[in-house]
């Protein structure tokens, strides 16, 4: 089921619907959120605070763009200003998960989600190395590392990027430029 | 820029494919031409390759269901709806604004159809002839609540607080509650320790954040101050005493009011729309008519009854203290279903670090009591400041019958606003998705009948006979007459005679004047037959379009004879230890809605919102 469906059933108020586009879009958004906000802990309560937004500004969802974008725009969103304050957002501890939807959703998670497999290349990279682009994608400043991860993680084209963002599609240009350059001048042993 | 230069950020978009055709063909040129550029697009390409091939982070084990839980949560705490259209909200607001007027009717026939005299008046009259003085604030409030409850669950916070306060504050253009009888709601909020127990009001004006763990620290130190147990405030009145597990039988007693709070108390009396939109929910979800049958016992269960508190003992106490007042006897800390739910009697607890799951069986009679007393005590600690609500029901205690008496007239406006439910309940017809009839006369009768009951003997409650826990099971304290092992009777005795006299004397106080004698139960009827016509005037919608939330005596279910296969009714409660955060959302649930938006508004200024992406 696409994405406008599910959001279309949501809106009538399907609470399963909403755990399908969880489902769906739990390890895109989490990843996401890792990248931008490598604290696991945060991490997990940002992405979790994404979809809670989502459900609550679901009305004003109007469907001019894709769902997931919109999705993605308020993960990062939520990401770059939890950065900004320092992680000294916090977010209410979870009393327990109760039994609410939670087979369900979990049964549904290998038919929906949307899992792309490593690359070869993946595959290929050392842990060491990985954790060292890690650290450098980390080091990056926040507006270069949001466009980096949106277009070589998260793989969006230019439009999304400044949808995303909000910002324009030179900028996002501009900046992912600026993102590898700075990159290459910080992984110069990895490429040798 | 030259040109280099300007090819040269142009790579990163040509290795993407971002280029229209033109300026591709003029990046792939200079490329050709200049070995300079021909190892900066190498380079950038390793560096693509190696982002992309970071490994894929994936949500942790449970995420999703998680999140559901926390959407669940956060739905139930009223946060902005996502699952409501637009075109259904603005039903639910056409329909709130059509029960919020009738309300601001019926409170006016409740105010001022028995206006009360002046209070040197009330003094000289004779006793049985005092009219009623006004009821305390909190019915109002309770009124307007129940009718939410009822009848709204989706309508946007704003607005409907609005709404609430106004009909409230000046019901039919009269005004408000005047500084000589200060609202029971205020006392609520700010109650007056007894003793050494601490709940102080809020700082005028003071930040709700910074006052949060000051009423946390309060509440965590609530348990050490020595309270009376419930056993000892229920008294002769009531056999089947609570006995709280794994509290060594102490259990605590009813915070007694203090007098009004200070005029500079944030006004929170708009209704909880997230409360009733939750239970509402939540009986959704159980109330529907599923039953369970295990070891020859049959179980409906009406309801779920979610409550958030800041102490988990202390929260779990005085909803032993409710199930105590209505009769319930604990018999253990396991769930059960058979032969020992005959007693319709009983409830387990069953308690883990951070929750608490109470299962209630009840009989018909009890629930609509029980389920009242539980939402008002979830009202009272959701308020700021607030503590439970044994303050505003007034209930409970061993004592002479001219004190009950006393009691229940201050708590005769509750009862009243319940009779009125149940009176609009009554005339509702049966929801069409639920195959029974409506109540035949002789039940309805009952039904008026149990109001009136409630109206005259709200705190006199008979113990429920001839339901007597399964033996086996630990029965309650029957040698020690419901008092705390360990403690003088006599001292306890003292204890819960004094506390009641503070309660008739705050609550004398705030009815501004002595306790009046109980209004005529002819007057409660034709109030109700008023609010039953107002409300079928207006076309109200019902209360419950397709399950009612309280289960109305004989209605639909029949409590067998002990000792059969038992159809008993079920309400669990589910307690749950919030957390500083936790509480704030509770509080900002009755929080006013100015500071609602300015709250709403200070998110937005730190959060993008994505409206901008869909405009464009």
């Amino acid at each position: 089921m696409d994405d406008a469906a599910l959001v279309e059933r949501f809106r009538k108020g399907d609470m399963q619907a909403f755990g399908l586009l969880v489902t769906k879009y739990q390890d895109r958004i989490y990843n996401l959120v890792m990248r931008l906000c490598p604290q696991a802990a945060d991490a997990e309560e940002l992405a979790q605070e994404a979809f809670l937004k989502a459900m609550e500004r679901i009305a004003q969802f109007r469907g001019q763009s894709q769902f997931y974008t919109w999705l993605f725009r308020i993960a990062a969103n939520l990401a770059i200003s939890h950065r900004r304050r320092g992680g000294r957002l916090k977010f209410q501890s979870l009393t327990g998960s109760d039994d609410f939807e939670n087979t369900q959703a979990e049964a549904l998670t290998a038919a929906l989600a949307e899992k792309r497999c490593p690359s070869p290349v993946a595959a290929a990279i050392s842990s060491e190395s990985a954790a060292q682009v890690e650290q450098a994608v980390a080091d990056l400043d926040e507006e270069f590392r949001a466009v980096l991860v949106l277009r070589d993680v998260e793989e969006m084209d230019y439009s999304q990027i400044a949808e995303v963002l909000d910002v324009p599609v030179g900028t996002v240009k501009s900046r992912l430029h600026r993102a590898r350059t700075v990159l290459r001048q910080n992984l110069g042993d990895l490429l040798g | 820029m030259s040109d280099r230069d300007d090819i040269l950020e142009q790579l990163s978009a040509w290795l993407d494919g971002e280029l229209s055709d033109e300026q591709a063909r003029r990046v792939e040129q200079a490329v050709r031409d200049d070995p300079h550029l021909q190892g900066e697009l190498e380079a950038l390409r390793s560096v693509r390759r190696l982002v992309r091939a970071l490994p894929g982070r994936k949500a942790p084990e449970g995420f999703a269901a998680r999140v559901l839980a926390r959407a669940e949560r956060a739905h139930l705490l009223g946060q902005p709806s996502a699952m409501v259209s637009r075109s259904f909200r603005w039903i639910s607001l056409a329909t709130a604004a059509v029960v919020l007027l009738s309300a601001g009717v019926v409170l006016y026939m409740i105010l001022y159809m028995v206006k009360p005299p002046p209070v040197h008046e009330m003094a000289a009259r004779p006793a049985t002839n005092k009219p009623e003085p006004p009821p305390p604030a909190v019915s109002l409030d309770s009124t307007v609540r129940d009718h939410d409850n009822a009848t709204r669950s989706d309508s946007p916070k704003p607005s409907r607080a609005k709404a609430g306060e106004k009909a409230i504050a000046s019901p039919a253009g009269r005004p408000a509650a005047k500084p000589a009888a200060p609202p029971v709601v205020a006392a609520a909020r700010s109650p007056k320790p007894v003793g050494d127990v601490v709940a102080e009001p809020p700082a005028p004006g003071g930040p709700e954040q910074m006052k949060e763990s000051e009423e946390l620290a309060k509440a965590g130190t609530r348990d050490e101050s020595g309270r009376t147990s419930p056993e000892v405030r229920r008294g002769a009145g009531g056999a089947g005493a609570a006995k709280p597990l794994g509290t060594g039988g102490r259990s605590p007693a009813a915070p007694v009011p203090g007098p009004s709070a200070p005029a500079t108390a944030p006004r929170t009396t708009a209704p909880l729309p997230a409360l009733a939109m939750k239970n509402k929910k939540l009986d959704a979800e159980w109330s529907d008519r599923r039953v369970s049958e295990k070891g020859g016992a049959r179980e409906t269960r009406l309801g779920r009854v979610l409550l958030h508190t800041a102490d988990l003992s202390d929260g779990r106490r005085s909803v032993e203290a409710v199930l105590a007042r209505n009769g319930l006897t604990v018999v253990s800390d396991k769930y059960h279903t058979g032969n020992d739910s005959a007693g319709a009697n009983v409830y387990y607890a069953i308690q883990d670090p951070k929750q608490v799951e109470i299962v209630a069986h009840l009989t018909p009679q009890q629930v609509s009591q029980v389920r009242g007393e539980l939402d008002a005590l979830q009202v009272a600690w959701a308020r700021p400041g607030g503590r439970p609500a044994e303050q505003t029901l007034a209930v409970a205690g061993a004592a002479s019958p001219a004190d009950d008496q006393a009691l229940a007239r201050a708590s005769r406006s509750l009862a009243t606003t319940r009779m009125a439910k149940m009176m609009i309940a009554q005339g509702q017809t049966a929801p069409a998705e639920v195959d029974r009839p409506g109540p035949p006369a002789a039940e309805a009768s009952s039904v008026e009948g149990m109001a009136r009951g409630r109206v005259a003997g709200l705190t006199t409650r008979p113990a429920q006979k001839g339901l007597a826990p399964k033996a086996g099971f630990p029965a309650k304290d029957a040698s020690s007459g419901g008092l705390m092992p360990g403690i003088e009777p006599a001292a306890q005795t003292a204890q819960v005679q004094a506390d009641r006299k503070q309660q008739i004397d705050v609550l004398e106080r705030q009815n501004g004047g002595a306790t009046q004698p109980a209004q005529p139960e002819s007057s409660h009827m034709a109030q109700a037959d008023q609010m039953r016509q107002v409300q079928q005037a207006a076309q109200i919608p019902a209360p419950y379009t397709t399950r009612p939330a309280v289960q109305l005596p004989g209605e639909t279910l029949q409590v067998q004879p002990a000792g059969s296969a038992l159809q008993s009714l079920v309400i669990t409660v589910r307690l749950y230890e919030e957390g500083p955060r936790g509480l704030a959302e509770l509080k900002a649930a009755t929080t006013a809605p100015a500071a609602l938006d300015a709250r709403g508004k200070a998110e937005a200024a730190q959060e993008a919102v994505p409206d901008a992406a869909e405009k464009k």
